[in-house]
């Protein structure tokens, strides 16, 4: 056999070079195995005893397998089931049955407008996408305002008026107002208190300053459980007011983050990581290549992208903030002990010396006071005051009304008579120490308006529903102030009320258009000839246009270090650090399946919120992840599992907040843990861990990170801005040249077009809004956390998180991946029944109705991107239920026992040629976009035509930066990456964060 | 040791031999016969509507061209059913006390649609584009047969895969000019004016068999 010779060994193993000693690690354990060199991975066949141990018996599988597939064809032998057809009585000017239209609204997220355009086929709304002429959206759209649309179709949300749990009638309501009115009146509103949530929406103010005026004596609060009191806070102290920071990242050359997750969890994260990842474009030398530094206390996509990222515990991040600035000549006290190394101190310092005008410092939303007043002080230093950073009073009007542990005092204190809570849950968000539970219930005459009938709802006398920003007539304002409308894509599922409905009910007890209340509002601010015009041109556009305050012209004060409190000696003991969920949020979208089921980033974690642990500190304690341990603070105690998480500072946990709900509804019920029963009111953000104990329990966490083995391979290709300008090349290694396997010539047909994809690693930050975009477009089923666990999650495509360097200070790159789409790809032979077969214009396509479950494909493809559904993930029996009315009716609803993955949007690009064909026209580059590269926020991913020379696409392929993954496999895929580049300080050195 | 097996069974075995294959065939060409069958496939079934509707009478006697009722036939995928008040521009002058034509009245006067049945249900995973067949000179005729025939309407061809492969693969003995869209009793085209079209509409059919044209 010797004399047969397949292949040279040596001539193999070189075009793999580069396939290890790229030193990237997904997990714990793989580093670990990497390191131990050759734990052999779990055989091909299990062990024949577990066989016989089965309940159900190797020939009992085989013929059920045969009579189900006998039986499976004579379901064929029927005709299809009658259906109708139903027209308009009238039909509505412009609509063609069949194709979508697009309202420009937006949907309110923690209180800012995100701008959205909303697709609706025959008056339902099935998919939101970035309005581009929004400018906190700026066409990108993030999970959660993806989901948005999911929430509205939540058969959950709350259908009625409810007094005391029974359904009643609005009128009912009405009738009780207008007897509380009197007696208000008679007092001038003593004893009627109001707490709210923040409120941007100029027209809700405005009703809520009539309000105010009408009954003087009424108390007004303000609830937030992801509280932003601080940066406000901050502004004062330097300046005299509280305003809002408003960032132009797209004129920094050097940033760095003080705790601020400003790529994802802040107002206009999206506007800001477009800025930003702007600036980082290695294949434009002209321009410079932004860098950043991060301090952080949890690792998050920010922290990610950063060059230098210095994980401390949240307590560090002041002092460290004191050394900058100290470092850097202004006056602050310096801190008892220092956190940050002096090279790295110097380095920075230096750093941000020598970028003056150019450099910019942004404080953490829930950093306190000083990290937020010493940040802009060292923001004027830098001469970044009014051109990198601008101030505008805060488009949360409501900001300055006392916080609830106020309201919490004046219960006690029996000064309540009535509450009215205004779209605000504070019997859960309430921090533990505040028992607002208790206290609500002795409030006499309790009214909760919100889209949920929630924990607080259950407790009080009356509850309204509220509308769906998708059926809401409404306004609101985005982060940097500008004004935009809500409007409604479909009348009111139930009976909800709008905010300005309420509140015209609360002050003249009458049931009011909700579009009236809000144009009467709006007319007022407009001159009234032009106001129909104009009204109509907002609408349209979805943004009132300079609706924006001019910033406001601030100078530092003298005195502003002298109002920072003394500087804490640096606490020894372990802290437990809360932070709002990405997803989630504040809880308040619990019961969201596609947001339950979005892996977290950084770990990857769907259907939990795990404890994060640094390695070190599980090391301690002997845990692992998914191991339950016991976290006690001062005002609780709750139950979380572990997540080992690398980077994690050694003496943090994390919790995210938002979950463990207990009237979310079917969704959101009982998952995770509830760590609002872990938070103190005065230290709402991170507080003094006092016991940490493992209680010896496991469960299994529903990771998706874990599920595809890299095994050493070269996946990424990564290197600094230095060695990309010194070898533009280095991303490309040598091709093969040697197969076992006859090529497959050029395919046979004449193909109009090729379609490529190109995804930019440097600009990912691996928020997953991409992830969510295409579950929404391609009706992608929500399975579970059971499902998850088990490897069966359903998303097309997964954002792979890859870490470098040593466990405790690690770097860390996404990869978003798709079906590859290749052209020589290893799906195809193996299907038995021709279900997968590729196109000409180069698309792998996949045919549900031919495919019989094999599932030889998914074992075959080297990307492990195709997914299959084990179960029945869509019909009215499954776990999670599929909601027919929020499905793409351009994409089938797959069943159970068929394969599925990326199409790259084939639906999107039927359409977009066959209306460049009905109009006569070549097809324009750009005019198709995927679900994925629409809601990005950074433009990561390029899609479009790669025989078109000057396509986008096509440039992007040209880069020296472009390769392909695994494509010493000879795959050759039309899904292409460009190589990571970052711009790392020389002077931080070796082994510095 | 005394044979297992008398001569007989040789025959035995044979028959049921040939009984088996007998079967499995008669089977499959029942099951191929079934398949094409009208019982499947729908052919000819006249669905009954809500009303009574003629396009013998409203196409073949008045000869109201097909777009002004099915108006979005060119611009969607979907050719469109008309509204109410479609029906009503003629028939609140004409036939206003027609009993046949209650139905229509009352969705008028209750504002509630009228249930049409489908007479040409594909199934769920066929994208079928309307506005692609219209504007690229295939008529309405070619699917849907002689409907200024039909009394009633029913259906025409077996919509089988097949059946759509057939055109898809050789679709020039299909196609007709664009003035001729609409038009009942269209004569095939000879060869010149199939090369003629094929090259006006721009087809090319080696790409109206991918996978994706039809089904995603």
């Amino acid at each position: 056999m010797s004399s047969v010779k397949y292949w040279d060994k040596s001539s193999l193993e070189e075009p793999l070079y580069g396939k290890h000693g790229t030193g990237y690690w997904r997990t714990l354990n793989e580093l670990a195995e990497s390191a131990e060199c050759g734990e052999q991975p779990p055989g091909e066949f299990p062990d024949p005893e577990y066989l016989q141990r089965l309940p159900v018996s190797r020939r009992r599988v085989l013929q059920l397998l045969g009579a189900s597939m006998a039986l499976a064809g004579a379901t064929a032998c029927k005709r299809q089931s009658p259906e109708d057809i139903v027209p308009y009585v009238q039909r509505p000017e412009q609509q063609v049955p069949g194709r979508a239209e697009y309202y420009a609204t937006s949907i309110p997220i923690d209180g800012f407008a995100h701008g959205v355009l909303a697709e609706s086929h025959e008056g339902r709304p099935t998919k939101l996408e970035g309005n581009p002429d929004h400018p906190a959206t700026l066409g990108a759209c993030d999970a959660v305002a993806q989901a948005a649309v999911l929430s509205l179709y939540d058969p959950d949300r709350s259908p009625a008026v409810r007094r005391e749990g029974t359904i009643t009638s609005y009128g009912a309501l009405l009738e009780t107002l207008h007897q509380r009115q009197q007696q208000w009146d008679a007092e001038q509103g003593r004893g009627l208190c109001f707490l709210s949530r923040p409120v941007t929406s100029p027209s809700e103010l405005a009703a809520m300053e009539h309000l105010r005026r009408r009954w003087p004596k009424a108390q007004w609060f303000m609830h937030d459980p992801l509280d932003r009191s601080a940066t406000y806070e901050g502004v004062k102290q330097c300046f005299g007011s509280p305003l809002e920071p408003v960032y132009q990242f797209g004129r920094a050359d050097l940033v760095l983050s003080l705790d601020a997750n400003f790529l994802q969890s802040q107002p206009g994260a999206l506007r800001y990581a477009r800025d930003f990842m702007a600036r980082r474009k290695p294949e434009n030398s002209n321009a410079s290549f932004a860098r950043l530094y991060a301090i952080e206390s949890t690792p998050t996509v920010t922290g990610a992208v950063a060059e230098h990222r210095y994980g401390m515990p949240f307590p560090q991040v002041e002092a460290a903030s004191r050394q900058i600035a100290q470092a850097m000549g202004l006056a602050v006290k310096a801190p008892p002990q220092p956190v940050l190394t002096d090279r790295w101190l110097q380095a920075l310092v230096e750093d941000l010396e020598h970028h003056k005008g150019a450099a910019l410092v942004v404080p953490g939303d829930q950093q306190p006071a000083s990290v937020h007043a010493i940040a802009h002080a060292i923001n004027a230093a830098l001469g970044a005051t009014h051109t990198l950073v601008e101030y505008i009073p805060p488009a949360i009007g409501n900001h300055s009304d006392p916080p609830l542990a106020s309201l919490a005092e004046a219960v006690s204190g029996a000064e309540v008579e009535s509450l009215v809570v205004l779209g605000s849950n504070p019997v859960y968000t309430g921090a533990a120490d505040l028992d607002f539970r208790h206290l609500y219930q002795r409030v006499p005459w309790r009214l909760h308006w919100g889209e949920y009938n929630d924990e607080t709802g259950q407790l009080s006398h009356w509850h309204v529903p509220a509308t769906h920003p998708l059926e809401a007539w409404g306004d609101a304002r985005a982060y940097d102030g500008t004004a935009s409308l809500v409007q409604p894509l479909i009348q009111p599922l139930h009976e909800g009320k709008t905010a300005l409905q309420l509140l015209a009910a609360l002050s003249q007890a009458t049931d009011e258009r909700p579009r009236e209340l809000l144009q009467e509002y709006w007319r007022q601010q407009s001159e009234s000839e032009t106001f129909e015009h104009n009204w109509r041109r907002w609408l349209h556009g979805g943004v009132i246009p300079d609706s924006a305050p001019t910033p406001v012209s601030v100078s530092l004060r003298a005195s502003w270090s002298r109002r920072l409190p003394e500087p804490s000696p640096g606490a020894e003991a372990l802290i437990l650090q809360l932070q709002p969920d990405v997803a989630l949020r504040d809880g308040h979208y619990a019961n969201n399946g596609w947001l339950q089921e979005m892996p977290r980033p950084i770990t990857t974690l769907t259907w939990d919120n795990a404890a994060l642990l640094s390695p070190q500190l599980a090391k301690r304690y002997k845990l692992k992840d998914g191991d339950i341990i016991a976290l006690t603070t001062a005002v609780g105690r709750a139950e979380a599992p572990v997540y080992v998480l690398p980077g994690q500072p050694e003496h943090a946990v994390t919790l995210a907040l938002g979950y463990g709900r207990t009237y979310a509804g079917r969704v959101g019920n009982a998952v995770g843990t509830n760590a609002y029963t872990l938070r103190p009111s005065n230290e709402p953000w991170a507080t003094t861990l006092e016991a940490l104990t493992p209680t010896g329990e496991h469960r299994t966490l529903a990771l998706i990170q874990n599920h595809h083995s890299i095994e050493g391979r070269d996946l990424i290709r990564a290197t600094t801005l230095e060695d990309y300008r010194a070898n533009p090349d280095f991303a490309q290694h040598p091709a093969p040249s040697k197969s076992l396997y006859p090529e497959p010539g050029p395919p046979q047909r004449q193909a109009e077009h090729a379609w490529g994809m190109a995804i930019d690693l440097s600009a990912c930050i691996g928020c997953n809004a991409c992830v969510t975009a295409c579950q929404a477009e391609n009706n992608i089923p929500v399975v579970g956390a059971e499902e998850v666990a088990r490897g069966h999650d359903m998303h097309w495509l997964r954002v792979d998180r890859y870490f470098s360097g040593s466990p405790d200070k690690p770097d860390m790159v996404f990869q978003p991946v798709p079906c590859m789409h290749c052209e020589n790809a290893p799906c195809e032979p193996v299907c038995p029944v021709g279900a997968t077969q590729h196109s000409a214009d180069g698309l792998n396509q996949m045919v549900y109705q031919r495919c019989v479950g094999t599932r030889y494909c998914s074992q075959n493809c080297p990307y492990k991107v195709r997914r299959f559904n084990w179960f029945d993930y869509t019909s009215a029996r499954a776990r999670h239920p599929a909601r027919p009315a929020v499905q793409n009716p351009d994409v089938t609803v797959r069943s159970r026992g068929v394969m599925e993955k990326c199409t790259y949007c084939v639906q999107r690009l039927n359409e977009a040629t066959s209306n460049a064909e009905a109009e006569n026209r070549p097809l324009a580059d750009g005019e198709v976009r995927t679900a994925c590269q629409q809601s990005c926020p950074t433009r990561a991913i390029s899609f479009g035509d790669i025989a078109d020379r000057h396509s986008q696409v096509s440039e992007w392929k040209s880069s020296p930066l472009n390769y392909g993954m695994l494509e010493h496999l000879n795959t050759r895929p039309r899904t292409t990456y460009l190589a990571a580049v970052r711009h790392p300080n020389p002077a931080m050195g070796e082994g510095e964060p | 040791m005394a044979q297992l097996f008398r001569p007989r069974a040789n025959a035995i075995v044979r028959l049921v031999m040939a009984a088996f294959f007998a079967t499995t065939l008669i089977g499959a060409c029942f099951a191929i016969a079934l398949n094409h069958s009208p019982y499947l496939t729908g052919v000819g079934s006249t669905p009954e509507q809500p009303v009574p509707f003629s396009h013998k009478h409203h196409v073949g006697g008045l000869g109201i061209d097909c777009r002004y009722c099915h108006t979005s036939v060119e611009q969607s995928t979907f050719a469109g059913l008309p509204d109410t008040r479609t029906c009503m521009t003629c028939h609140s002058q004409l036939w206003t006390n027609a009993e046949m034509l209650e139905p229509v009245r009352e969705s008028l006067k209750r504002d509630e649609p009228l249930r049409w049945q489908r007479v040409h249900n594909l199934a769920d995973y066929v994208y079928f584009d309307h506005r692609a067949h219209v504007t690229n000179g295939v008529g309405c005729e070619s699917c849907h047969g002689r409907v200024d025939k039909m009394p009633l309407t029913s259906q025409r061809a077996p919509l089988t895969m097949q059946w759509c492969l057939d055109c898809h693969r050789s679709p020039a003995p299909h196609l007709r000019g664009a003035e001729a869209i609409t038009a009942m009793g269209h004569p095939p085209p000879d060869s010149t004016t199939q090369r003629q079209l094929m090259q006006q509409f721009d087809i090319e059919p080696e790409r109206m068999s991918e996978c994706d044209v039809c089904h995603r």
